[in-house]
């Protein structure tokens, strides 16, 4: 039998390793905190993504919020990144807060895009776009290099993303392009770029992030066909641009057929997205 | 005092508890589901009709002049825009049916929900890649969390020498299981959680002991995380939660009520064999798949809370008693639930939620004491056995609706279960009653029970209560049981149809006590409810001894009618004697 005083040492004990406990996680709750950050802007803008983009220029509410979001993500994994390094290190985090910091310096970057590009209710950061690019090639760069010295480990989703973000990030670009062959140029590189990644991180087709990897690039095709009709000079350069991407969208949904073929809820998505795009399914 | 002794203790205990819960909260994080934002394109605009019209749709264009010329247009203006698109939509095939929704706008994903799972991306793909996360690891997050607050309200719970740090333990031993590793858990693990954890710090008692106890926990887990991997692998996320908070009813009702059948009898729920180790298990699965399998519609209508914890308690009861109930190839308990469900859901909202566990509470009594007589000795069916049986046919005839009835009462749960209580007795007593006659689809029971029914709906609702017209349904049954005259056909008379005997009986007490004709004083005392069920029983027990015609009918309505103009109190042996003897004159 455990005497009273005894129990009650036992008790407050108990609260110290629970303490303890907690502590020795608060990193991992930390980088926990912003993943739910930045799924919540996400989600946000995949649901607007759901209705196509005019709704995001009607209700820029919907970029401002995501922007928010993503940059509390940030803000976190900054922090853990600043004070907790080595504590991130040693619990292997390490690469997911990078990767974690660089998907959302990509986003930032587009929407922070935006808000400099006329929509008064976005804040622009500070920092601005570019400076987001400089840090989202230094991250990337960073943890290729840990990788290659073989001090991170980063699972098969973010292993795509790190080579895929480049190409994400040259769709942003191509959204903004003032000339016809700049954007023809940064959406060709966004659909190339994005098509090598699941390949070089060795990474199986059906696995969930190369089918998302697959919509981005119809979403890619989608947006060269947009800037087509906005900054082809006359109706013979619009017609071959859009054809150009209409012929790409089809390779793309050449690669997901298999997939799509037996997944009804794919079929669905991907059969609105070739919607979108003037196309059928192959 | 803290003491270095103390102090050790305690953190042993404690990175005990947490130790593997820490490296799965870690692990986790490592492959949590991220959100992946598709980069922004434009839904349907103009570019959209050029690119259609230009490839699938050339031919279109070809034939349609204002097309080719919109097309081959430079600057198109904002309505030319629109036309464009008008064009497409009009022109353009018809969508595959599987892939169309009426009324949609063209482009638009219809499910949001089904884009966002599309886009929530795991670490790792399903068991094919790197590491497969347990399912606590999968968890591990919420559960810390969670644990976390529910501790810091009770911190010495978290020791293994208190209840719910047992219970804790046992739950996360049980999640960590590798046969559970593909379940996608993350919606009904916090519950489970919850559901084991209070349920122990509600009875303490329940994790008083030791290793059994803490078994008990993680095969009632281990059941639920099965049921939840078999249904809700396909499930939505709304699916999911509601099955979630349907699972934690299971997990508390089988800790809360079943404890006590189960830790009384180890040896059977927790066994050291092969076959039985799992019997607790197999109880807990078959009372999971029914709230969130392919029947959870039939069978949550039909559970409160209460009400299941009443069905669980009397599936365990059952087993403890019989486990072959569980050893059936057709998962016996199962199928029963199914078929009383089936039977009970016809009956109305109000009543079904108190009939059904009372209902699955009695018939699972009745059947395990008596295997192998109400259910022969191969056991397949719902359909061969008597008591499910002769539920379905109780329950079929008193929610029968008839037009003109004038005997209709709303019953209560408590008239119909006393009712049901009555018919399985009687075909426990003689499973004959099951037994279809020549010539006639329904059993005997069932073709008794409509005879009396069909007799008292014809009754003036005014005179005859629920509980008495129920009390002359078992009156009538038993006398049935002991005569099966009573299901003898009288032939037609210048009077009236032919009838079943039972019918002719009951009607001729009737007609004659309600007759209009009657001093008021005498009909006061007869059709006094409890008088006219004595009269009833009275009456059929002395025509159980005599080959029952009209002419027995006759001397019964004679004697009925004398008693009434006697103006004498009435009195059942005086009643039963005259009968008797007019009884003995006619034959």
């Amino acid at each position: 039998m455990i005497d009273h005083g005894k129990k009650l040492s036992l008790t407050a004990a108990l609260a110290v390793v629970l303490a303890f406990a907690a502590a020795s996680c608060a990193s991992a709750r930390h980088i926990r905190q912003a993943q739910d950050a930045f799924n919540h802007a996400a989600t946000d803008e995949n649901r607007v993504f759901a209705v196509g983009r005019d709704a995001m220029v009607a209700q820029p509410s919907f970029a401002s919020g995501a922007t928010n979001y993503y940059r509390t993500a940030l803000a976190l994994v900054d922090r853990e990144l600043g004070d907790n390094l080595a504590d991130l290190k040693q619990d292997h985090l390490y690469g997911t807060a990078l990767m974690l910091k660089a998907m959302c310096l990509w986003r930032l970057a587009d929407l922070e895009d935006l808000a400099v590009l006329g929509d008064a209710s976005a804040q622009p950061s500070a920092k601005g776009p570019s400076a987001r690019d400089d840090g989202l090639s230094a991250t990337l760069q960073t943890v290729r290099r840990e990788l290659d010295a073989g001090s991170i480990t980063i699972g098969e989703r973010d292993r795509v993303m790190l080579f895929a973000l480049p190409g994400l990030r040259d769709h942003d670009r191509g959204l903004r392009a003032k000339t016809m062959d700049r954007a023809r140029a940064f959406f060709e590189s966004a659909i190339d770029e994005t098509d090598k990644a699941p390949g070089l991180a060795h990474v199986d087709e059906r696995h969930p992030v190369v089918i998302y990897v697959r919509c981005a690039q119809l979403s890619s095709c989608r947006a060269w066909q947009d800037a087509a009709g906005k900054l082809a000079a006359d109706a013979d350069e619009r017609n071959t641009e859009i054809k150009a991407a209409s012929a790409r969208a089809k390779s793309v949904l050449t690669g997901l057929k298999p997939l799509y073929d037996e997944n009804p809820a794919l079929k669905a998505i991907v059969s609105s997205l070739a919607n979108r795009l003037g196309v059928a399914l192959p | 005092m803290l003491n270095p002794e103390t102090i050790l203790f305690a953190i042993r205990a404690g990175l005990q508890l947490y130790g593997a819960a820490r490296k799965a909260y870690i692990d986790g994080t490592r492959g949590r589901p991220l959100v992946l934002p598709l980069p922004r394109a434009p839904g349907v605009t103009f570019t959209t009709a050029i690119a259609f019209f230009l490839g699938d749709g050339q031919d279109i264009a070809e034939a349609n002049p204002r097309v080719a010329e919109l097309i081959a247009t430079d600057d198109l203006s904002d309505d030319e825009k629109a036309e464009l698109v008008e064009l497409m939509i009009a022109l353009r095939p018809s969508e595959p049916p599987e892939t169309e929704t009426p009324g949609a706008v063209p482009g638009l994903i219809g499910s949001e929900e089904d884009l966002l799972a599309l886009v929530t991306v795991r670490q790792w793909a399903n068991g094919r890649y790197g590491p497969e996360p347990t399912a606590l690891q999968q968890v591990a997050g919420t559960l810390v969390n969670l644990a976390v607050d529910y501790f810091t309200q009770t911190p010495g719970a978290v020791s293994e020498s208190h209840p719910e740090g047992r219970a804790l333990k046992a739950f996360l031993e049980a999640l960590d299981d590798k046969d559970f590793a593909t379940i996608e858990v993350t919606d009904i693990a916090p519950e489970l959680m919850i559901a084991v954890v209070e349920s122990v710090s509600a009875h303490p008692d329940l994790l008083a002991g030791g290793q059994k106890e803490q078994e008990l926990v993680k095969h009632v887990t281990s059941s639920l995380a099965s049921s939840a991997k078999t249904f809700l692998a396909e499930a939505s996320s709304a699916e999911r939660r509601e099955a979630s908070q349907w699972l934690q009813l299971v997990g508390r009702s089988l800790l809360e009520t079943g404890a006590e059948t189960v830790l009384a009898n180890p040896q059977r729920f927790l066994g050291v064999g092969e076959g039985e180790a799992a019997l607790i298990s197999r109880v807990g699965t078959v009372v999971s798949d029914l709230v969130i399998g392919e029947d959870s519609l039939t069978f949550r209508p039909l559970l409160s809370a209460d009400g299941l914890n009443k069905v669980t308690s009397a599936v365990l009861a059952a087993i403890a008693d019989n486990p072959d109930l569980l050893k059936l190839e057709d998962a016996g308990v199962k199928s029963i639930l199914l078929a009383v469900a089936a039977d009970v859901a016809k009956l109305p909202n109000l009543l079904s939620k108190d009939v059904f566990p009372e209902l699955v509470r009695l018939i699972l009594e009745k059947s395990s004491a008596n295997m192998d007589l109400i259910w022969g000795r191969r056991f397949r069916s719902p359909k061969r056995h008597l008591l499910v049986t002769a539920s379905q046919a109780l329950l079929k005839e008193l929610s029968r609706k008839t037009t003109g009835a004038t005997w209709a009462p709303a019953l209560t749960g408590t008239q119909l279960l006393t009712t049901a209580e009555a018919v399985l007795d009687e075909v426990v007593d003689n499973p004959s009653w099951l037994v279809s006659r020549a010539g006639q689809s329904d059993s005997v029971l069932g073709e008794a029970i409509q005879a009396v029914m069909d007799t008292l709906r014809s009754v003036d609702g005014d005179r005859i209560s629920a509980d008495t017209g129920l009390a002359i349904l078992r009156v009538a049954l038993g006398a049935v049981g002991n005569h099966i005259g009573f299901l003898g056909e009288l032939p037609a008379t210048a009077n009236g149809p032919a009838r079943v005997a039972i019918s002719a009986a009951l009607d001729a007490v009737f007609a004659t006590v309600f007759a209009d004709g009657n001093e008021a004083e005498a009909q006061w005392t007869l059709a006094r409810n409890s008088a006219l069920t004595a009269l009833v029983e009275v009456a059929l027990d002395e025509l159980a001894d005599t080959a029952i015609g009209d002419a027995e009918i006759a001397v019964l309505r004679d004697v009925v009618s004398q008693t009434l103009a006697s103006g004498t109190r009435f009195r059942v042996e005086r009643f039963a004697e005259i009968l008797r003897q007019r009884l003995e004159q006619a034959a």
